[in-house]
């Protein structure tokens, strides 16, 4: 898979571009409505900075289990173990949140938030 | 390309060169991100990351409010020329608005930013894009004739105390554009309320004599407000009549009746659904034309920005008030149709735009329904039960938005004890 690392022109590549070929789970991008079948070049660009959760039920919307995602991921960022076993963290793994992260328009590391909540789990129950 | 490319990396270079140059970088930071995607790869977890982000998300938004903001544009310039008895061309009208519009835009962005820029300065963070739809929202619901310190004075109220105090952008808990609103409206009351305020250069208008006799310069909702008392004052005169002596009795009679003729003039001027879908009456520069706003939720609800939870369970909850309104009557406000009170004010607005924000919205998905309806349901009763606030939207908005958070923590307490039963009877 191509690096992505170069930069990308607003209007024509970037965030505000037509988007023809943009590879995206949300209907921001025109895409939506194309066949699934269409091939995309994807690359390891993040398309993106890393921000606060604005938007809401986009992890819902992958994420299978009877778990509130955002909740969970928000107890484990202020540390606090209560919340997290009641929220299921005992029911998770890292790679349960890779559609979120992949999915995310904050751009925000779910799956190392929740291996960083299991290991705080791990030392400070087990 | 590459040469705009050159200039923002030499920039960068420029500013990291020394220690007390380095903490303005939110300044090249912001501009560089804007012209071009950042070059950040993935460093763990997914490689492949989805091509959407807040910027998109944001500028959609934006995209939404141009008929909004357009259609304004030309009611405004219409109102002002009916006010004088003239028929404009269409172009003269939306020139006129244009001109008084664009402003109040730039003030409200230029406050806006510059309040956004100095915390990320001090913050030492990049600048977040949560206030280019804020900075397009406010124009958009203030009547036109709000002098333009009082929108720079409001949107630095609500940068600085709505959000920053609260960590920033996806950390609000009241929705910035409201908040500036209701604290301009309660700190400013006549310039923010009344019958002067609504058609551009009225006061002045006025003044001068130029005001045709028709013209009020009141909202329908304050036409409607109007309504209410002037019944409900009739009623109790026509009630004192029916004990009193005869002498009193006919003048009180009499009273009343100039109270009805008079209500029923202002319920004449009241905008048929029809008009209200169009939008061509006097109110807040954005709210007017439930077509235009229509248009707007539609690109909306498309891209899934707004989530048509908020707005359907939004909608129903002002349907029910009214129709409750309807079914006990007793004056025209509270009579008036259903669809035709939702139609009039800034109902339509907030429920595309306000009520929507997803930040100060409920998160979870059985939360929104009832976030939604509790807007929709306090909106209309605002509205209509207290006269003096015609824009019960906002305030109910504001009331809904606190609750929010309520609302999600009972919510998430549910599925919790759902899931702790499950684990206790396996």
């Amino acid at each position: 898979m191509p690096e992505g690392d170069q930069y990308k022109f607003f209007l024509t590549e970037g965030w505000l571009g037509l988007g023809l070929n943009k590879f995206s789970a949300s209907r921001a991008y025109p895409t939506w409505m194309m066949p699934k079948s269409k091939k995309y070049d994807i690359d390891t660009n993040m398309y993106g900075e890393e921000r606060a959760f604005v938007v809401s039920g986009q992890y819902d919307k992958v994420f299978p289990m009877d778990i509130y995602p955002v909740h969970l991921l928000k107890s484990i960022v202020i540390n606090d173990i209560d919340a997290m076993e009641n929220l299921g963290i005992y029911e998770v793994a890292p790679e349960d949140f890779a559609l979120c992260e992949f999915v995310c328009t904050s751009k925000i590391e779910s799956q190392s938030i929740v291996r960083q909540g299991l290991d705080v789990i791990r030392e400070e129950c087990m | 390309m590459k040469f705009l490319r050159k200039t923002f990396d030499n920039a960068h270079a420029a500013l990291n060169k020394s220690e007390k140059t380095k903490k303005y970088f939110p300044l090249v930071d912001a501009i560089d991100t804007l012209i071009f995607t950042p070059n950040h790869t993935t460093q763990g977890g997914s490689h492949v990351r989805d091509a959407i982000d807040l910027k998109r998300t944001m500028m959609l938004v934006i995209i939404a409010l141009i008929p909004a903001l357009l259609f304004g544009m030309y009611n405004i310039g219409l109102q002002h020329f009916y006010a004088q008895g003239i028929e404009p061309a269409f172009f003269d009208a939306f020139l006129h608005g244009a001109l008084r519009i664009l402003p109040i835009i730039v003030v409200s962005y230029g406050a806006g930013l510059g309040v956004e820029f100095i915390f990320a300065i001090k913050n030492g963070h990049t600048v977040h894009e949560g206030f280019l739809v804020s900075g397009m929202l406010i124009p958009l619901i203030m009547p036109i004739d709000t002098p333009l310190w009082m929108v720079a004075v409001g949107t630095v109220f609500a940068v600085v105390i709505g959000k920053e105090v609260f960590g920033g952008t996806g950390m609000n808990i009241m929705n910035i554009a409201l908040t500036a609103r209701a604290f301009l409206f309660f700190a400013y009351p006549t310039q923010l309320s009344g019958n002067k305020v609504w058609i551009s250069g009225f006061k002045e208008m006025q003044d001068n004599g130029q005001v045709v006799d028709a013209v009020s310069g009141a909202t329908p909702l304050g036409d409607l407000a109007a309504v209410g008392i002037a019944q409900e004052k009739a009623a109790s005169l026509m009630e004192l009549a029916s004990s009193a002596v005869a002498e009193k009795a006919a003048v009180m009679t009499e009273k009343a009746s100039a109270l009805y003729a008079e209500a029923d003039l202002l319920l004449a001027k009241v905008p048929t659904l029809e008009q209200s879908l169009l939008g061509f009456y006097t109110g807040s520069v954005g709210e007017s034309s439930t077509i235009a706003i229509l248009i707007g939720l539609a690109l909306l609800l498309q891209t899934g920005i707004a989530s048509w939870k908020v707005v359907v369970s939004f909608f129903a909850g002002g349907l029910v008030m009214a129709l409750t309104f309807n079914a006990v009557g007793g004056n025209g406000y509270l009579e008036l149709p259903a669809l035709n009170q939702l139609f009039l004010g800034g109902f339509m607005f907030g429920m595309a735009f306000m009520i929507t924000d997803p930040v100060t919205a409920a998160q979870t998905s059985t939360g929104k329904y009832i976030y939604g309806f509790l807007g929709g349901f306090l909106a209309i009763l605002i509205r209509v039960v207290n006269p003096a606030y015609p824009e019960g939207v906002m305030l109910a908005i504001l009331i809904a938005n606190v609750f929010a958070p309520l609302i999600d923590h009972m919510v998430v307490s549910a599925n919790i004890k759902r899931r702790l039963k499950r684990v206790k009877t396996a």
